[in-house]
């Protein structure tokens, strides 16, 4: 039978997510073997359980109600929606989670689940689109949208940037054979061992500079001229991490080590190679700031980065890190600057911060969040001093454009400006009463980063919160019933966001009906697992790693919470090159049907998530 | 009492007549299989028989005169659409193409030089309609063209298919309503009646597509919460000359 286009169907398909996303032939294929039917408004689909009879359904006009068994309302699509992904799965039994019911008249597309397999596997590179499994499309949905090759340089990994080829000597090597090494490798750096340990680094320059200037015996130890106790960097820190140690200490290059294995180097060679360096600019230009006044002018500079890391597609959680390097080196560079005001610090203390900035995750709407931990034996006088610094400073931040937090969690408000007893004291009591302490107004500190000053007490508080919640068992289950007593939505649906009740909402608060959703899960877990990190993604994987989750539940975790982030990150992109204040308030209107399902699939896992975690922690 | 209704019910009548016609005249293989294979019984439901959706692109409307342009057909079967066994030819026709349907059709002369000789696609349309029955859009250009064909190539007389017009269907929704906005019976206009989506290129496949998509939506609607057997069916038994 020959087969012939029907251009109409053809368009159609073209435009919609995930169709788009193939080939024109593929499409064309795909369009030849589709199935047009009617449903009057109230019929149900019959799902076959027969693999011939399994379809990927399209709506073409009309709008469709899926509901689960036990009667909850699972999904409402419109046209362009699809649905049926779950039936493609081949390990999926027969019996189907749930029904479809026409809820207007409605004209349908189906696409039989075996002509789809079988063009997939003429076309492999595009199976993952249409996964029944739902962390595979969304996988596949954040490839689409990050692609590495636009990356930055700044913005990836060191291992993926840096040299493999690296001299290694013992620390009794005579010079000599170890500038040999060095011409032979072609590496400018040698790392030098003791006993399988790094002791020390030497590189070309340092021979030319400490051997042959000074006039020194070829033969001696390297260990005589080596510089000792060397930097180096992990082979996952950002390469703008890296960079911006070399800059600080002034070093032109880095082993790269992980644990006592020395696995390569980084050096400005392999920066300079690719120039997205506006970050680490930035950052030197913070670092020589020397005022207010100064600092507010690099707002705009400020911008551009966020909006070109945006726009070059870098994904979420490393843009979270950029543009957290960057408040990082404000804050600090602001301590600095008053400390020259106000004189040195009378004590010990330590400036903390708290919220999305200690966990990594900053954005363009990020307010601040901090504190400081004063030495217990802090006078009164001393807490006057400290009290000023930070007015000060806090002030001076609002006027580089990092908001007051509205919440007042900062240094600024006396109740956050204490000794460290205090501290340890106030969270021993929201350990043991939780439901006594309103607990939205003190997680933000169940996350901190040491900053500035003596990082020990950090150090020494967040033991005493992780043993306090240890022996308590209240405290993680009120976390839980806390954290899911707000439901993600269920999908948008005719231009209004659907939820769990059935009602409609006209926007979309992105960060309070999702990704707060996750990050509060993120931190049950985290805090439960112990894990020292307080980035979302990094707690699910401490969780993971401490089978508090399942890989499958991890999988899908992240790919909503990057897909999420991704969403927000680009509406604030929007509004920011549209003039307007950035929000977290998106208008559906602007879902194409790709974020539309994405989104669909990224509420229904945290939704599961939030069941899962209610049963874990018995709550 | 119901036997002789049975009797009299048009469905039963044209089975006669494919019965006498195949008595009656000697035609070919294909015509008899297609006027041997069964009728729908009156106790089928209608949903679940099968159908082809065809539309047939002309030069005008009096065979005689006017050309064969092109001919489109999908099935239908199960209340699906099958868009892999869709079909669409043009015909190589010696008449030269006016002006006027090219603007309509979209059709040229040189796309024709590439079309099959007219048997050919009509005798491949015959072969695919046994066991089926007919879907057009206003029968009267299809049937007219039909009959001229088979008169033409085999020297018989209109072969007594079953078909459904889904013009005749929509108007018959409306028989007892009068009002001006129903007066528009063109397919494009209707379908938009029932919310169908806008199908904007012309061509015989489409219009056929078009076609099958509205016979669904009727059936429903004229079915909806009825019994829906074959006897209930209004076919289109009307004789074009």
């Amino acid at each position: 039978m020959p087969q012939t286009l029907i251009p109409n169907v053809h368009d159609f398909i073209a435009t919609i997510d995930p169709f788009d996303k193939l080939p024109k032939d593929l499409q064309r294929k795909i369009a030849c073997c589709i199935k047009i039917t009617y449903l009057a408004k109230g019929e149900q689909i019959q799902f076959g359980g027969d693999q011939e009879l399994r379809y990927l359904y399209v709506i073409r006009t009309g709008s469709m109600e899926q509901r689960k068994h036990n009667g909850m309302l699972r999904a409402k699509l419109g046209p362009e929606d699809l649905f049926g992904f779950t039936f493609l799965d081949k390990h999926k039994e027969s019996q189907q989670d749930y029904n479809a019911i026409a809820i207007e008249n409605t004209l349908l597309y189906l696409v039989p689940h075996s002509d789809l397999l079988r063009l997939l596997e003429e076309y492999p590179d595009f199976a993952e689109h249409f996964a029944g499994n739902v962390q595979v499309r969304l996988h596949s949905a954040l490839d689409v949208v990050w692609s590495d090759s636009e990356k930055g340089i700044f913005v990836k990994k060191v291992s993926e940037v840096a040299s493999d080829k690296i001299v290694v000597a013992d620390s009794s090597t005579p010079i000599r054979k170890v500038a040999e090494e060095i011409m032979a490798v072609c590496s400018p750096t040698a790392v030098i061992t003791e006993n399988g340990e790094i002791v020390g680094l030497i590189t070309d320059r340092d021979m030319t500079k400490r051997v042959i200037v000074a006039g020194l015996d070829y033969n001696r130890p390297v260990k005589e001229i080596m510089t000792p106790n060397p930097l180096t960097i992990g082979p996952n820190d950002l390469v703008l991490k890296a960079s911006s140690i070399m800059m600080q200490n002034n070093v032109r290059s880095l082993p790269v080590v992980e644990g006592n294995k020395v696995l390569g180097v980084l050096t400005t060679t392999h920066l300079v190679r690719n120039n997205r360096i506006q970050a680490v600019f930035l950052i030197e230009k913070i670092k020589y700031a020397n005022s207010v006044a100064d600092l507010t002018k690099l707002t705009p500079e400020r911008q551009a980065i966020f909006e070109a890391l945006v726009e070059g597609k870098v994904s979420g959680d490393i843009i979270g890190h950029v543009m957290t390097m960057i408040m990082d080196a404000y804050n600090r560079r602001l301590l600095q600057i008053a400390e020259g005001h106000f004189g040195k610090p009378p004590c010990e203390f330590a400036w903390i911060v708290a919220g999305s900035h200690a966990r990594n995750e900053v954005h363009m709407l990020s307010d601040q969040d901090n504190a400081i931990i004063l030495s217990d034996d802090a006078t009164s006088a001393d807490r006057i001093y400290f009290q000023g610094v930070a007015m000060w400073v806090c002030n001076a931040l609002d006027a580089c454009a990092y908001p007051l937090c509205s919440g007042k969690f900062m240094a600024v408000n006396p109740k956050w400006c204490v000794p460290l007893k205090v501290w340890k004291a106030s969270y021993s009591k929201w350990v043991a009463n939780p439901e006594y302490e309103s607990l939205l107004n003190v997680t933000v500190f169940l996350e901190t980063r040491w900053l500035y000053g003596n990082e020990s007490f950090n150090k020494e508080l967040q033991a005493h919160l992780f043993s306090s919640i240890k022996s308590s068992n209240v405290f993680l289950s009120s976390m839980v019933r806390d954290s899911v007593s707000v439901s993600p939505p269920l999908g948008i649906f005719n231009s209004l966001v659907l939820e769990k009740s059935g009602e409609n909402s006209k926007t979309l608060n992105i960060k309070k009906f999702a990704i707060n959703l996750l990050v509060d899960l993120a931190r049950i877990y985290g805090l439960s697992s112990g894990s020292e990190k307080a980035e979302t993604m990094a707690r699910f994987e401490h969780a993971y790693e401490h089978n508090l989750l399942s890989e499958d539940m991890l999988k899908n975790v992240q790919g909503s919470f990057q897909f999420l982030t991704q969403v927000r990150l680009s509406h604030q992109l929007s509004a920011l090159q549209e003039g307007k204040v950035p929000d977290n308030n998106i208008i559906p209107e602007t879902f194409g049907s790709f974020e539309r399902k994405h989104l669909k699939d990224a509420f229904r896992i945290i939704a599961d998530l939030q069941d899962y975690t209610k049963l874990k922690f018995n709550s | 009492m119901r036997r002789i209704l049975q009797y009299f019910h048009p469905l039963n009548k044209l089975k006669r007549e494919r019965e006498c016609y195949l008595n009656k005249y000697q035609v070919p293989d294909n015509i008899k299989a297609l006027l041997s294979s069964p009728l729908p019984g009156l106790d089928e439901d209608i949903f679940s028989l099968d159908y082809l959706s065809v539309d047939f692109e002309t030069s005008g409307f009096d065979p005689k005169y006017n050309s064969l342009l092109s001919v489109g057909y999908l099935p239908l079967v199960n209340q699906q659409l099958l868009l892999s066994e869709a079909v669409e030819t043009l015909i190589n026709c010696a008449e030269n193409i006016k002006a006027e349907t090219a603007v309509i059709n979209h059709i040229v002369p040189e796309m024709l030089e590439q079309g099959k000789p007219w048997a050919e696609v009509l005798d491949a349309l015959l072969d695919e309609l046994v066991g089926k029955v007919l879907i057009v859009h206003g029968s009267i250009v299809e049937k007219r063209f039909l009959n001229y064909y088979i008169a033409q190539q085999y020297q018989l007389p209109p072969l007594p298919l079953l078909w459904v017009d889904t013009l005749q269907m929509e108007k018959s929704l409306h028989a007892y309503k009068d009002s001006a906005e129903t007066e528009d019976f063109r397919l494009g206009s209707i379908r938009a009646r029932h919310n169908l989506p806008e199908y904007a290129a012309h061509g015989a496949l489409v219009d056929s597509l078009a076609t099958g998509e509205l016979y669904l939506v009727l059936l429903k609607k004229c079915f909806e919460g009825t019994d829906s057997s074959v006897r209930h069916m209004k076919f289109d038994y009307s004789r074009v000359f």
